[in-house]
């Protein structure tokens, strides 16, 4: 046989390299074929031998083998072939018996795996290494599918992390980085080398962990961080996931400062604001609104709207409808005119509100339920606004009243001047004219007297609208000295002693010695108490009693009282009697004479005094009034 | 006594350099009575060089003593931060059931 062919013949075999063992007869091989036969072991082979010169692949499930008998020559040509392959089959030679040490030392040294001797095939030696050879031949067939298994899973693990769009380092116990991805690369500045070999740090994740870095395009770049701990070529070490967050941390940063900016202005704004979902429940409340209506946001949230505008108050039910009209209508962004309504506080109390209100589209709610929308009203407190209105028309009714009253007075006064008058000119003419004739010289005296108390009353009544005109002119001068009230007192007794006498009125004196002394207007607090004696005579029937005390009340305040027995009044008169020309204005029977201008006269001086004036008194059980002078009006001798 | 340095590396003023700033104060007020200085260095006042090492941050670096530490993160953890810096804590910081302590986690 030629080399030339069992090597084309060989090498026609391209799937050789998953032979499990060639068996290479050195020698005549039909001698040899059944022995070989017998030799092999039962679960590998039922080898068909071939010819001399010629080879035979046998293809088994478990285990192809190849055997082929050739001279040394070509034998170790083969075993040399074979053996240089991958993953190649190892080599038996048999040599016949008693052949040449070098010829199997020379099968030994082409590769051949074992060389046995044809007697030792059939041999338990013989088996076992055959036995050996294949099984040797299996592991290493093992080992290396499991490296390439192992080799393959490192080469996915490092294409994918290579790939992953996420930035990967892997960082040893000291934080140097031992790896890092083409995304790391391209999130960050590296080195000349790129990141391997830099130290980074430890990466230390804890919850939602961000870094700042410089990145590769030379901006600000935000990154996520996590770590895993994982074995690196068999050293434990850190691997750092950086993911770029810029984006998202501007997108919640310009989020977060908005919503702090919305918020300033809410929480700045005089306005307050209240928002509102279709259902009426609250949904926010803002501090001007906290401090309109009372109810801090955290209580009223979640309320219902009508805790504070409750229907029934005023402009309620035109705003309802309103609402109510926006409701049905289903539409969105607009806005409802401004209007008046009463809003109740937490208190209870009822303030005036200017309210605005837009309907907006809210974003929160369950999407299925369509779109919700969101009431905004925005309340503007009137009730300063409203309480100035108040005032001005309060102001213009007083005015109104002021005008008609001195109109009715005008209209009384005038008839209370032309009596006199009318007296005055009526005897003066009858007495120039002598109408009675010359000798009823007693008749003109009694005209002549009635002429002059009936100027005397006259002039009382100017001087009284003159004194009255004076203080509301703001004209009175006070002119302050020292008022010992016991001679003014008995002085006043004096002057309506006639009066009292006429009227069968008794006038008792009742102010203790030693009562401290004043500091005033002798001349006004006369007056005062020269009205207040007049008054208590004229009301008071004959056979009854005015009484004059004066107290140090216990805040050294000066009481000076004067009681009488008369007719009294009742206790919605009192008002009355107060105002200038009350008396003028409210007494339709006039019984009484006067312009009414007493009372409101003493009033009025002993409010110059610092002091004020008091009236207590019951219908038909007489009549109280205290003059209080205040305690620094009150000189105590020291 | 040991006398121990550290820089805190930042970039800008952002909300995590606030945060670690506090995290890392609070960390070295819980060092055991040991003498410590640390000094913040914001990379964007310093020229250019500094750049061009891979700087993420916040970093903390314990520069002495020697050998060099360095951990990368937010530093809330503190425990963590302490076991990779070699630090020993005077004492364990209140709250920790197991659990790895860190400051209230206020959002800023």
């Amino acid at each position: 046989m030629s080399g030339a062919d069992s090597s084309s013949l060989w090498q026609s075999q391209d799937s050789g390299h998953n032979l499990d063992l060639l068996i290479v007869c050195d020698g005549p091989g039909h001698a040899l074929s059944a022995r070989i036969e017998a030799a092999l072991p039962d679960r590998i082979l039922r080898p068909h031998i071939a010819a001399p010169g010629t080879a035979a692949h046998l293809v088994l499930p478990s285990l192809p083998a190849l055997v082929a008998v050739a001279e040394t020559e070509t034998a170790c040509r083969l075993i040399r072939q074979l053996t240089q392959r991958p993953s190649a089959a190892p080599a038996v030679a048999i040599v016949a018996d008693g052949a040449s040490a070098a010829s199997m030392a020379e099968l030994q040294r082409a590769g051949a795996a074992e060389v046995l001797q044809l007697g030792e095939i059939d041999t338990r030696l013989g088996r076992r290494l055959l036995q050996r050879v294949i099984d040797d031949h299996q592991r290493i067939r093992d080992i290396e599918e499991w490296r390439g298994t192992a080799r393959e899973a490192r080469k996915r693990f490092q294409d994918l992390i290579d790939q992953h769009v996420d930035g990967i380092l892997i960082v040893d116990a000291v934080g140097v980085c031992v790896y890092a991805n083409a995304a790391a690369l391209a999130l960050m500045v590296g080195g000349p080398t790129g990141l391997v070999g830099q130290t980074v740090g430890i990466p230390l994740a804890a919850k939602d962990t961000e870094l700042d870095v410089v990145g590769a395009d030379g901006a600000l770049h935000v990154l996520s961080l996590r770590v895993m701990d994982i074995t690196w070529d068999g050293q434990p070490v850190r691997l750092a996931s950086l993911r770029d967050i810029t984006q998202r941390v501007r997108a919640a940063e310009q989020l977060r400062l908005s919503e702090r900016r919305l918020r300033a202005v809410l929480d700045t704004m005089v306005e307050g604001l209240i928002i509102a979902d279709e259902t009426g429940t609250i949904r926010g409340f803002n501090p001007a609104a906290e401090g309109m209506l009372g109810y801090s946001a955290d209580e009223i949230v979640g309320k219902s709207l009508d805790l504070l505008l409750p229907s029934g108050l005023a402009g309620a039910h035109h705003h309802d409808a309103m609402l109510r009209s926006v409701l049905d209508d289903g539409g969105t962004e607009q806005r409802l005119p401004w209007r008046e309504v009463e809003a109740r506080r937490k208190d209870c109390s009822l303030i005036p509100v200017e309210l605005g209100v837009s309907v907006i589209e809210g974003i929160d709610g369950p999407q299925d339920a369509g779109p919700k929308r969101l009431f905004v009203g925005v309340l503007h407190d009137i009730t300063d606004r409203k309480q100035a209105e108040a005032n001005v028309l309060a102001a213009k009714a007083q005015a109104e009243l002021a005008n008609r009253t001195k109109s009715e007075f005008l209209a009384n006064m005038s008839h209370e001047l032309r009596t006199p008058l009318n007296a005055i000119i009526g005897f003066a003419e009858l007495i120039r004219d002598q109408a009675l004739g010359s000798d009823a010289q007693d008749r003109y005296s009694d005209y002549g007297r009635d002429i002059f108390e009936s100027g005397h009353h006259l002039l009382n009544l100017i001087n009284d609208i003159l004194d009255m005109s004076r203080i509301e002119a703001g004209g009175y001068v006070v002119n302050e000295s020292t008022v010992r009230l016991g001679p003014l007192v008995r002085s006043c007794f004096v002057m309506v002693g006639v009066r009292a006498r006429n009227a069968l009125v008794t006038l008792v004196d009742q102010v203790p010695p030693g009562l401290p002394s004043l500091r005033g207007d002798v001349r006004a607090i006369k007056q005062i108490l020269l009205n207040l004696l007049s008054n208590a005579v004229k009301f008071t029937p004959t056979g009854g009693r005015v009484t004059v005390t004066a107290v140090l009340d216990p805040d050294s305040s000066l009481r000076l009282s004067v009681a009488d027995t008369g007719v009294g009044m009742a206790a919605d008169a009192i008002p009355l009697v107060r105002a200038p020309f009350g008396q003028a204005r409210r007494e339709p029977h006039r019984l009484y004479e006067g312009a009414g201008l007493g009372l409101p006269i003493s009033h009025n001086l002993a409010e110059l005094h610092g002091g004020r004036l008091i009236i207590d008194s019951v219908l038909g059980q007489g009549t109280r009034v205290h003059v209080v002078f205040p305690a620094e009006r009150v000189i105590h001798p020291d | 006594m040991p006398r121990y340095s550290f820089t805190l590396y930042v970039i800008g003023n952002t909300p995590r350099t606030r945060r670690a700033e506090r995290q890392c104060r609070h960390l070295l007020g819980l060092l055991s009575g040991a003498d410590h200085q640390l000094s913040v260095v914001d990379l964007l006042k310093q020229d250019g060089g500094h750049l061009q090492d891979p700087m993420l941050t916040p970093r903390l670096v314990r520069t002495a003593p020697q050998p060099r530490a360095e951990v990368v993160g937010d530093l809330s953890d503190t425990m963590s931060v302490a076991e990779a810096l070699g630090l020993r804590l005077a004492s364990p910081p209140p709250g920790m059931g197991g659990m790895p302590y860190s400051l209230a986690d206020r959002s800023w």
